[in-house]
């Protein structure tokens, strides 16, 4: 019964002109969206990968210098790209894509695409995610929002009824009659996708495996949506009056509840200014030891301290360059106040991000958001992670030069030079994301929320339809 | 019959259920405005008062007024209006806040403020934002059935019968629906006058009006739609499809399009290339650095070319290089930027959605131009310290020397010079005729 119901559902969405007109234009945005992203990335792509060789190559050809000169010449960390950002491109046009490694200073992410943009960059990217968790849902509605409706405008649910016809099982009936055709339209699109992404070049491993993770979250999604529809449809009497609901509640869960999260979020947790930020920092760096300044308190205590150890009496008779062994520890100072200052910025991230876990629970826009930028390892939490990586690999770099001049010269000589072999002894700078385990772990809350959805819209679908009256 | 057709109206359930959300988004968008505007002037308030702290420390700390100079940051303030909280643009991306150090400027012009970049992407629900996506969809929801809901009714022939003129029963019936959305608009337009106290003047009269011809571009489409006499069921997918288009697809598309069309490789070019410039001078010979330094600044000339290790005319003159020998990188960055505003602007002028969000930014000063006009203020106002400062540290002044308390944060203002009737001319070019042709629609079924 189940069936015939969806067959008959199906025939006539398909025989109405309406699901021929967006299905097609569905398909032909996402396709172009596709399109759009690979040639934008590909470009992008070509500038990073020419920008980040020639930075290596700058590195290795930088000739004779004194190591910590070298340190202040310093590199650049560029952020790779993944495949599935090409589907989602989460929050990169956000963040900045290469990091400026320096001796004593830990630099933001730089060149953020959204800062060169008008404000018409806010109004959305024609990116395929964009058409996933933004656009099919309307498409949902647009094709469901009168199964019910239609039925008793026209007086054939109680007729169904009349026959014997159990309303849950009517219910299952329309329920797949919406979402054939979602999966008619995302499956090309998954198949697609996987050709597409498992064949481009220079964007590291593609994995079907998290492609097939995103379209399952997509997919419980959409069926999240298509409760809600049926849900409603069963409510009302007129099919306007139920589209107008739909609408309203699309628009207050895909456009307005994430903004409104935003609110909330920066309400309840602001993050510090920028001046703030690096005042506190400058403070604490004033503070301590500062390996530029050998009068500085911090840098004569420690100067005493060592030269006790080693029992002489001054500098000049340390069997190493106290010049190089005071910066370095100056350095290490620092990079502890760095890390305790972005220790508390991340806080606030954390706190921002829990607001966001909770009105997830108003909105399934929200939870599967977030879930998909993880999965396409495009989300904040990705970027912080990289922005480790990067400030790991600085201190590595610049204690690797420090280290070489405390060893290899004298007290006083800044002649000293070092060359390409030094250089070379600093490895590329080369990141590993966290692996999928982690990122599931860390999106637990989420998968949760989503899968909460799923289960009370349907619970709350049952409870509709079983009352539902005929007329 | 005026009234009888107003109580009809409101007693509708879509009606109340739109003007409810409507309200509540309205309200809740009028307080995000005003949460922003309290972020800007708390940034303001920490900017004044660590700018003071943090110059009294460092010249408390260093003896050299070359070293000294290494560290202080001069802040140039470009303040939010308060409309800016009913448009906040592209504010929160931007910041209106440029502390800069009189060393090389590039790298100093892309500093960001601290953000959640998940909070930018879903971008804010400003005022802006309601009248530009909501208000068509409430009305959009007030007119599919205009006419439609009538003929299913059946209730249209006996209109037809009864009264003169249709066309005047459909215009009395649409005068309701355009009234109240107006006092809707009103009344949230006051909220936001008292909540933000906003001032009376001509950015908020600007803003007042474009609201207002948005809204009614938004009744002369569905006006031209309905009259085409379709059923409920085309009008509202037509509608929504169109809204979908206007508001969403075509904006999405023209961004994507413009931002292809004029890529900005240059901005990490220049970057890379300031570095090079600045850092290849440490193992240079002296003199070329000088003489290229005093090309540029003949008024330095008699410092003459430094013989010690290290000395600080020197090492500015390096800095300064950084930025002479990247310049070309930067202009060629400017002219993308400014060649995508254009081709944006150019575009949307036949978009009204697009239009309407580029005027509403643009009245609020919270535009990408704006912000570039901020930055060419940087750069004059980075020349002037490095002017004032250069033959201070050249002669090597002593600290206390200087009156380092008048040192406080400038102020500066990007003005948008924006002939509003011409702005305001497609919007009305459009409404216009789209109502005209609805009209002309309504008399020619009416003859026949």
């Amino acid at each position: 019964m189940i069936f015939k119901i969806a067959r008959k559902e199906l025939t006539e969405i398909v025989r109405e002109g309406r699901f021929r007109i967006t299905a097609i234009t569905l398909f032909a945005l996402l396709l172009a969206a596709l399109f759009v992203s690979k040639s934008y990335y590909t470009s992008v792509n070509a500038q990073h990968s020419e920008a980040k060789k020639n930075v290596r190559s700058e590195w290795m050809e930088q000739g004779q210098k004194n190591p910590h000169s070298a340190a202040h010449y310093g590199t650049y960390a560029f952020k790779p790209k993944y495949p599935l950002s090409l589907i989602d491109n989460g929050v990169d046009k956000y963040t900045g894509v290469s990091i400026y490694l320096e001796a004593h200073k830990r630099n933001e992410a730089q060149y953020a695409a959204a800062q060169d943009q008008t404000a018409l960059s806010r109004f959305g990217d024609l990116t395929p995610d964009f058409v996933l968790i933004f656009i099919v849902p309307l498409f949902i509605i647009l094709i469901g929002f009168n199964a019910f409706t239609r039925e008793r405008e026209s007086g054939t649910l109680r007729l169904l009824k009349s026959q014997g016809v159990s309303t849950w099982k009517l219910t299952m009936g329309k329920w797949l009659g919406l979402f054939l055709p979602v999966l008619f339209i995302a499956i090309p699109v998954y198949v697609l996708a996987a050709l597409f992404l498992a064949n481009i070049k220079d964007y590291g491993q593609f994995s079907l495996w998290a492609l097939t993770l995103l379209f399952g979250v997509y997919l419980i999604y959409y069926a999240v949506f298509i409760n809600i529809t049926l849900f409603v449809s069963s409510l009302f009497k007129k099919s306007n009056v139920a589209f107008v609901t739909l609408l309203g509640i699309w628009m207050v869960s895909c456009l307005a509840m994430p903004k409104i999260s935003t609110a909330i979020a920066d309400k309840l947790y602001p993050y510090p200014t920028q001046v703030e930020f690096e005042e506190q920092i400058a403070v604490d760096k004033k503070k301590g030891l500062d390996g530029h300044n050998p009068w500085n308190t911090e840098a004569k205590k420690l100067e005493e301290e060592t030269l006790k150890k080693y029992g002489v009496d001054s500098v000049q008779q340390l069997p190493f360059n106290w010049d190089g062994f005071l910066m370095q520890e100056g350095e290490k100072h620092t990079a502890d106040i760095y890390f305790k200052h972005y220790q508390l910025l991340k806080d606030t991230y954390v706190n921002q991000t829990n607001v966001y876990r909770s009105t997830a629970a108003l909105s399934p826009f929200l939870p599967t958001r977030f879930l998909s930028m993880a999965i396409c390892r495009t989300d904040y939490t990705s970027h912080w992670d990289f922005a480790n990586a990067a400030e790991n690999y600085r201190i590595e770099l610049v204690g690797k030069m420090n280290g070489d001049m405390a060893a290899n010269s004298k007290y006083g000589d800044w002649d000293y030079l070092a060359d390409d072999k030094l250089w070379s002894s600093v490895p590329d700078f080369q990141y590993e994301p966290a692996s999928y385990t982690t990122v599931i772990r860390q999106n637990t809350s989420n998968l949760i929320t989503l899968l909460a959805w799923l289960l009370l819209s349907f619970a709350a679908l049952y409870g509709a339809v079983t009352k539902m009256k005929t007329i | 019959m005026y009234v009888l057709i107003a109580k009809q109206f409101i007693r509708s359930k879509v009606v109340q259920l739109s003007l409810l959300l409507l309200l509540a988004l309205g309200i809740m968008s009028v307080l995000i405005g005003k949460q922003f505007l309290q972020k800007q002037e708390r940034t303001l308030a920490n900017v004044t008062q660590h700018q003071q702290a943090h110059i009294a420390r460092n010249v408390e700390l260093h003896r050299e007024i070359g070293l000294l100079l290494y560290y202080l940051r001069f802040t140039l303030i470009d303040k939010p209006d308060r409309i800016a909280g009913l448009s906040i643009g592209q504010r929160d991306v931007n910041p209106s806040v440029q502390s800069v150090t009189i060393r090389t400027l590039e790298a100093q012009l892309h500093d960001t403020d601290l953000n959640n970049p998940s909070n930018l992407q879903s971008g804010n629900l400003d005022l802006g934002f309601v009248i530009i996506y909501l208000f068509p969809l409430v009305v959009i929801a007030f007119l599919f059935n205009l006419l439609s809901e009538e003929k299913e009714a059946g209730t249209w022939r006996l209109i037809a019968v009864q009264s003169n003129s249709t066309l005047r029963f459909l215009w009395m019936k649409l005068s309701v629906r355009i009234l109240l959305t107006y006092c809707m608009l009103g009344g949230i337009l006051l909220l936001a006058y008292l909540i933000l106290s906003l001032p009376v003047n001509r950015q908020l009269i600007a803003f007042i009006l474009v609201a207002i011809l948005y809204t009614t571009f938004w009744f002369a489409f569905c006006f031209w739609v309905v009259s085409f006499q379709r059923n409920s069921s085309f009008n509202a997918l037509t509608l929504l499809s169109a809204w979908l288009i206007l508001a969403v697809l075509l904006p999405a598309s023209v961004n994507n399009y413009v931002a292809n069309l004029y890529p900005v490789p240059e901005s990490l070019a220049a970057m890379v290339k300031q570095r090079e410039r600045y850092h290849e001078k440490w193992d240079m010979d002296k003199k070329i650095t000088m003489d290229k330094f005093y090309t540029h600044y003949p008024q330095f000339k008699k410092y003459g070319v430094p013989q010690e290790t290290f000395n600080w005319t020197w090492y500015y003159a390096m800095q300064q290089m950084g930025d002479d020998e990247s310049l070309k990188e930067r202009m060629a960055m400017r002219a993308k930027i400014k060649q995508r505003e254009n081709a944006s602007r150019w575009l949307a002028t036949v978009i009204p959605t697009m239009h309407t969000q580029l005027l509403f930014n643009d009245i609020a000063r919270t535009s990408l131009s704006s912000h570039l006009q901020l930055l060419d203020q940087t750069i004059e106002f980075h020349e002037r310290l490095r002017l004032y400062f250069y033959p201070k540290i050249f002669e090597n002044a002593p600290v206390k020397s200087e009156d380092w308390k008048k040192f406080k944060p400038e102020y500066t203002r990007a003005e948008n010079n924006i002939n509003i009737t011409f702005a305001l001319l497609p919007l009305f070019l459009l409404t216009f005729g789209l109502a005209s042709w609805g009209v002309f629609n309504f008399r020619k079924t009416n003859d026949a």
